[in-house]
């Protein structure tokens, strides 16, 4: 016999449970304040489904069915959710707005914690182009922060075309390739080095190893938009300012910062990415951004932006109020001196909304009383024929009759 | 704040010396102490001293904003940090050695499933496949040119600066498999949380680095 979980999954014992569904629960309330609404999807599908989306093959937990069916547990919702949108909603209305809380599964993380199970909590904003969806989806993350009593956040906003657009200009395909490479992986060492080697014109180089390192002002931008003399960049740029507009008036601007040298992933996102921080994490607390590419390989084309906020992460940052916030319940032990009596007495007190516990061990009064003691129940009922006997089991004797 | 990982020893001096120039005071660093964790208020850095091989963990999890580890160890570790500057100091070379009497010139003449000790055992592997050579790689913690002296291995992957203790224990190097300076890293999120520190940090590190290549 095995007693033992395998790595990279976990138990969550009462207390962790109750914990985490309160906290999904209020961020579910305010996925249904902004009308996104809430799906399941199966939590193992087609591989070549999944493969589909962001994830790659070293990162799928992968396994076959009796048919030999190649099958994979979903590492995120947003490729599930893709094919539900482009499948049984094709002829919906624009947008549609879906939400999910699920654990999903990544045979290897790209960075920090080696979970293989975990879990996420997300939007998904599909049929719509444009930034004010782009900003409604980034708003919303953070009300859900502003909400749960997360503090002094901050987002960084980049722009995958305007990468791309600057790569655009580097006729070396090799060299194009490594320079992505550096930006995804943060080398910016190595990036300068590329830099230096590399064909670009002058003006793509300044602008490069400007926004590898350093953020944005919005002035900035506009000056910068004056340097570009490419038409992909330009656009990226006007799109990231018509963003910044509609966040203005969310009233996010302060805790948004123009990060243009952000690269999220080598081939997915196609539009605005952002990262959500707090101080407390040493990794990003939510990401997301604009793929439009996604449903269009499911059959239905049709722009899409999303974020996902990962639960656990969440949890760790609100870990320090976590006693305050939920107490051990009171609770009260009836003792069934007077069985069918009790039972019902604990009933009565149920439906009143008090949590109750019925001896089943036929515990003497000592006991129940120590009992309660050691486990923080705040009363005791002995139930007898003639009367009901509440005791308050942290005094000494004490007692008091109904 | 901002808390840098460094491991102590020869290196630590070097990059003590260069803070020092680009401004940042930190003679705290000279005294003799056991103390693991060393706070500089002039500079508003503190330090973190910690094993070459656990600085890019302590900065991965963000328990550092920065830390100082030579690229050798970096890329071994395989971290997910933030590469900042190249503080071109602890120059090293890592290369694959034999034995001189082994009568072996080049990595594709190495026999097939050459055993190799290493303290690098995924850069080595990775160097090995790009070559096309399958290579049994043996991980050990130290002293790797003991490896073929006492037949455990017919080859090693090891970082040398000058190219001696390899002579001494009658290894020739045969192929160079990268070049290893010291870097800054940092952890992604203190990089966007607290840049302008990091940045004012960098800037002047590079700086002073700068002035001394002119």
């Amino acid at each position: 016999m095995r007693a033992q979980t395998p790595r990279g999954v976990k138990d969550f014992l009462p207390d962790d449970a109750l914990w985490k569904v309160r906290t999904e629960q209020a961020i579910r309330d305010v996925f249904e304040r902004w009308n996104y609404r809430e799906v399941l999807s199966p939590a193992f599908e087609f591989f070549e489904t999944l493969a589909l989306g962001d994830s790659t093959y070293e990162q799928t937990l992968k396994f076959l069915d009796q048919n030999g069916q190649l099958l994979a547990l979903r590492p995120d919702m947003t490729t599930p959710i893709a094919r539900m949108a482009a499948t049984r909603f094709r002829d919906e209305e624009a947008p549609l707005r879906f939400s999910y809380l699920a654990n999903v599964f990544r045979a290897r993380r790209d960075y920090v914690g080696r979970d293989r199970e975990f879990f996420q909590a997300g939007v998904e904003c599909m049929g719509v182009a444009g930034p004010a969806a782009d900003a409604e989806v980034l708003a919303l993350a953070v009300d859900a922060l502003d909400q749960l009593g997360v503090e002094s956040y901050q987002i960084g906003l980049g722009h995958v075309q305007f990468l791309n657009g600057l790569m655009e200009e580097c006729p070396d395909a090799e060299a194009r390739h490594h320079m992505r490479q550096a930006l995804l992986t943060q080398d910016y060492v190595c990036l300068s080095q590329l830099l230096e080697n590399s064909p670009l014109p002058a003006w793509v180089r300044d602008v490069l190893s400007h926004v590898a390192r350093r953020s944005l002002s919005i002035d900035e931008l506009h000056h910068l938009r004056r340097q570009v003399r490419s038409d992909r960049v330009r656009q990226a740029v006007d799109n990231i300012s018509g963003i910044v507009v509609v966040l203005d008036a969310h009233g996010l601007t302060p805790c948004v910062r123009l990060d243009l040298g952000m690269l999220k992933s080598l081939d997915y996102y196609t539009g605005m990415v952002f990262e959500g921080y707090v101080p407390e994490l040493g990794c990003t607390l939510f990401s997301g951004g604009r793929y439009d590419d996604l449903l269009g390989r499911f059959g239905r084309n049709r722009p899409a932006v999303g974020f996902a906020l990962e639960l656990e992460r969440l949890m760790q940052v609100l870990e320090k109020r976590r006693r305050k916030a939920h107490p051990t319940a009171a609770a009260l032990l009836v003792c069934p001196e007077e069985r069918s009596r009790a039972v019902q007495y604990a009933r009565q007190r149920r439906r009143q909304g008090d949590v109750v516990e019925v001896d089943v061990q036929d515990m003497t009064r000592e006991q129940a009383l120590k009992y309660a003691g050691r486990k923080g129940f705040t009363e005791v009922a002995f139930v007898s024929d003639a009367d009901i006997e509440l005791v308050d089991p942290t005094v000494q004797g004490g007692t008091g009759r109904c | 704040m901002l808390s840098i990982a460094v491991s102590k020893g020869r290196l630590l001096d070097a990059f003590a010396e260069l803070l020092e120039e680009a401004g940042y005071p930190c003679s705290v660093l000279q005294k003799a102490t056991r103390k693991l964790v060393i706070s500089s208020s002039e500079a508003g850095l503190e330090f973190i001293l910690a094993k070459p091989a656990d600085v890019p963990t302590y900065v991965e999890y963000g328990a550092a904003d920065l830390g100082v580890v030579g690229k050798d160890t970096l890329l071994e570790a395989g971290k997910r940090v933030a590469e900042l500057v190249d503080l071109m100091y602890g120059r090293c070379v890592m290369v694959v050695a034999v034995p001189e009497a082994a009568g072996i010139d080049a990595v594709t003449d190495l026999h097939f499933n050459s055993r190799v000790a290493t303290k690098y055992p995924s850069i080595a592997q990775a160097f090995f496949q790009q070559h096309g050579i399958q290579a049994d790689i043996i991980p050990l913690h130290g002293s790797i040119e003991l490896g073929p002296i006492i037949g455990l291995a017919d080859a090693v992957v090891d970082i040398t600066e000058t190219g001696r203790t390899l002579v001494e224990n009658g290894l020739k190097p045969i192929c160079e498999v990268m070049e290893s300076t010291s870097r800054l890293i940092a952890n992604p999120v203190s990089y966007k949380m607290k840049a302008v520190e990091i940045h004012a940090l960098a800037d002047a590190l590079e700086g002073v680095l700068n002035r001394e290549n002119c």
